[in-house]
């Protein structure tokens, strides 16, 4: 009599979750918004279009732990383009810092997606790498802090556009090494390695940040 | 509306102030009792990862998704804007009835009225079709509302010296003046003057923009110029070969 009293207060449970779950859906559930058909216009090419390949001298990291809110992608897709833009701004929980700006070596700068997962379960391994110069006590410091500190990188195109690397609950995890040379011709400094893991090739930020602002140093 | 949103986000040297504008204009009642007072608590120009301007934006990008979601709950908001200010009936009636005047009837005095109530039509339309720009912004948008509201009241203000006495119906004779060259020089005077009003305005645009980093307003404007530019050479080129000796 006891076990049926149990089997039917579980019941009743279980059926009360379904209906919330229903009623309120997590915000979770909006990867489902990825279930609409893609747009069918054409992907074309205009003639005399720069196609400049590479990253700007530059790369900006966020960690996770000092932000309440990030760049997101939206719930609900109304054009293509929503399927890879996120939007919105760091929030950064003290109220007084900002990215870290990091500068980078000439051509040092590089990004890229590969696909990874079983036959549908497919999704992206963002990954790339980044190239800091010389052997700076700071640069050391960063790298020990950055070593086990997930969070989010900025990078800028040449062609302008910025791109995101991790998302919330899916971070950018950074693995840097030194190499401080051997020959007086060397170059020595430190190379960041990245990985994050997506749904998206490539996550654009809809609403950029002015990096030249962050590069000044203040007096 | 939702340009003017896209490209404030996508504008990395975003103007908090401007932001706090659209914010007001654009949320629902219930998040601004919550958030406009802190947003509009700011004294100063602030640093783009102040707290209030992360939080702004982030309002912002909310705002947009639900205008790209469901853009019909906003239209209420585009059509109270100064830019969806229409030329009353009244106006409409009057710049017929400008059309219609007997010049030739008029003394100096009405005749200088008459002139500048023909300056003040044609600038009233320009004024029109610059409110449709998407890019412009509230206080760009303000100020040319204003400008329109003072050049209305001007117009009726001269319009009742008339009394409507001097207002005659076209005659078969009048539309065959039309091609008289002396009525044809009076009309390519008029283009000329409105053409270089809006000139002088375009310019004045451009300066503001400059001084904003309005990169967008900027360009708008500039290919404005070029258009009323050529017009001008246009209108000048006419006029010179209006005045040309003619060959006997």
């Amino acid at each position: 009599m006891k076990n049926l009293k149990r089997n039917k207060f579980a019941l009743l449970t279980l059926a009360v979750v379904m209906i919330a779950l229903f009623v309120f859906p997590h915000p979770s559930f909006a990867l489902c918004a990825a279930a609409i058909p893609i747009g069918v216009s054409p992907l074309l090419w205009s003639a005399g279009q720069d196609n400049p390949g590479g990253f700007k001298q530059r790369v900006l990291f966020v960690p996770d732990s000092m932000v309440s809110a990030a760049p997101a992608l939206p719930a609900e897709i109304t054009v293509d383009a929503d399927y890879v833009t996120a939007a919105g701004a760091f929030v950064f929980s003290d109220g007084t810092s900002t990215p870290k700006y990091i500068y980078c070596t000439k051509d040092t700068v590089k990004y890229g997606a590969d696909n990874q997962g079983d036959d549908d379960a497919q999704s992206f391994t963002q990954k790339g790498e980044f190239f800091f110069p010389g052997n700076l006590k700071e640069a050391a410091a960063f790298a020990r802090y950055v070593n086990n500190t997930p969070g989010y990188l900025v990078l800028e195109a040449k062609g302008g556009e910025q791109i995101m690397v991790g998302q919330k609950g899916m971070l950018c995890y950074i693995k840097p090494a030194v190499d401080l040379g051997q020959k007086t011709a060397d170059r020595r400094g430190y190379k960041f390695t990245f990985e994050a893991d997506s749904f998206v090739p490539t996550i654009f930020l809809g609403t950029p940040i002015d990096m030249d602002a962050l590069s000044v140093v203040a007096p | 509306m939702i340009k003017q949103v896209q490209n404030w986000l996508g504008d990395k040297k975003r103007n908090y102030a401007d932001g706090v504008v659209l914010f007001e204009k654009l949320a629902s009642d219930e998040i601004k009792k919550k958030y406009l007072t802190y947003f509009k608590d700011v004294k100063e120009e602030i640093a783009a990862f102040d707290m209030h301007f992360t939080m702004l934006v982030n309002k912002i990008a909310a705002i947009e998704a639900k205008m790209k979601s469901n853009p019909d709950a906003f239209k209420t908001i585009a059509a109270t804007e100064p830019a969806a200010k229409n030329p009353s009936e009244d106006e409409v009636s009057m710049d017929v009835a400008i059309s219609k005047v007997d010049v030739s009837t008029l003394t100096d005095d009405k005749k200088a009225t008459y002139s500048r109530i023909q300056e003040i039509v044609p600038l009233m339309a320009s004024i029109h079709a610059e409110l449709d720009d998407d890019t412009l912004t509230d206080d760009e948008r303000k100020d040319l509302a204003e400008q329109l509201t003072d050049l209305s009241d001007e117009k009726k203000s001269l319009w009742a010296e008339f009394d409507g006495t001097a207002i005659v119906e076209p005659t078969n004779e009048d539309v065959e003046g039309a091609n008289d060259s002396t009525v044809q020089s009076v009309y390519l005077q008029n283009r000329l003057n409105r053409v270089t009003e809006n000139i002088k305005r375009t310019n004045l645009s451009i300066d503001n923009a400059v001084t904003a980093g309005k990169k967008n307003l900027e360009t708008n404007a500039r290919s404005r110029l070029t258009m009323y530019e050529a017009d001008k050479a246009n209108i000048e080129q006419e006029i010179a070969a209006l005045n040309e000796p003619k060959q006997i």
